[in-house]
């Protein structure tokens, strides 16, 4: 049974998950929901709500950009990229979460729990 | 299929941003709604539920809105402090310091200030263009302290920009004159009690007059435009 992640922790994460998924391939937003959804097997869930001020705060940053292209399906869809800016941002950010992990793990025993 | 673009439309308000900008982000959540419910229809829901579900993504769409506004706008270009404070206590400064270049010249001889500004008692030239000066002061004042309020400036940020001509002065007396009077060997900067007088003369009645003006816009608080949360 997967447990869904409550969203004042998941919010904390969406940066790195959203930087993550388009450091593989250029993605539009419903496609970073789907895809985050899937892969953590439904523990991440991201609605439109949560997801888009994320992706143009990331975008005014310079860590992502952003252009209409068509769909497989023949529809126009905003995808999203990183830049190089964005890119560089994924290595620290990831050491940071490890740590974080690490930390929480030394002190609350998660992932013994 | 349902108009998905006057669907957001209705709900999110993009007043603040651009037409493009409003047209680029309503195409795109259309587009995530219009996704959504493809999917949940693949998924074995029937069209109407798809659609509820749907609708149900944005919880608060005033929120919504106010987060996309946020993350759209460019920073601003200067950051709190130049606004509530440097800007006016500048505007402050240079209204204040203008004003006595202008009295200055037009009720001043130089050379017969010099020769007369060296004894203790002011002349009647001097007080003709000090007077108006230090009278003038509460609007030098007011003028700080309103632009400090309406970049929504604290009480002692306010108070410290509309007295910021006086604090210059202040500095001046303190530093720059004595020293500039020791290097040049006048007489004045072997007279600490002279040097006093000219500080006290030309920062304390200045100072009350810039807090008279300022005093109106002590008493209210106001937030700047940003939301409070994004501080």
């Amino acid at each position: 049974m997967t447990t869904k992640i409550p969203s004042r922790i998941a919010r904390g994460s969406a940066e790195l998950a959203i930087l993550v998924l388009l450091a593989e391939q250029p993605l539009y937003g419903f496609e970073i929901a789907k895809r985050i959804e899937e892969r953590t097997e439904g523990a991440l869930r991201f609605n439109l709500a949560s997801l888009y001020p994320m992706l143009y705060e990331l975008e005014k940053r310079g860590w992502l950009k952003a252009r209409w292209e068509v769909n497989r399906a023949g529809r126009d869809r905003r995808y999203y990229s990183l830049t190089a800016a964005g890119r560089k941002k994924l290595a620290p950010l990831r050491r940071e979460w490890r740590f974080f992990f690490r930390a929480l793990d030394r002190l609350a025993g998660v992932t013994r729990a | 299929m349902r108009d998905w673009q006057s669907f957001v439309r209705e709900r999110l308000d993009l007043s603040a941003l651009d037409p493009a900008q409003q047209n680029e982000i309503t195409a795109e959540m259309a587009a995530h709604i219009e996704d959504l419910c493809e999917d949940r229809q693949a998924h074995g829901l029937c069209g109407s539920d798809a659609a509820r579900i749907a609708g149900d993504e944005v919880p608060n769409w005033n929120r919504l809105s106010r987060l996309i506004c946020r993350s759209k706008r460019a920073e601003p270009p200067m950051n709190d402090r130049t606004r509530q404070l440097w800007l006016p206590g500048f505007a402050s400064l240079a209204g204040s310091n203008l004003l006595l270049m202008v009295l200055s010249c037009a009720s001043l001889d130089v050379r017969m200030v010099q020769e007369r500004s060296l004894t203790w008692f002011p002349s009647l030239d001097l007080v003709a263009a000090y007077a108006p000066w230090v009278a003038a002061q509460p609007l030098a004042g007011a003028l700080a302290a309103w632009l400090s309020h309406r970049a929504g400036g604290s009480r002692p940020v306010k108070l410290c920009a509309a007295l910021f001509p006086s604090i210059v002065m202040l500095a001046c007396w303190g530093l720059v004159i004595p020293a500039s009077a020791m290097f040049e060997g006048v007489w004045a900067a072997r007279h600490p009690a002279y040097m006093l007088l000219g500080a006290f003369v030309w920062v304390a009645p200045a100072a009350m007059g810039l807090l008279f003006g300022c005093l109106p816009f002590l008493s209210s608080q106001k937030n700047a435009g940003v939301p409070a949360e994004s501080r």
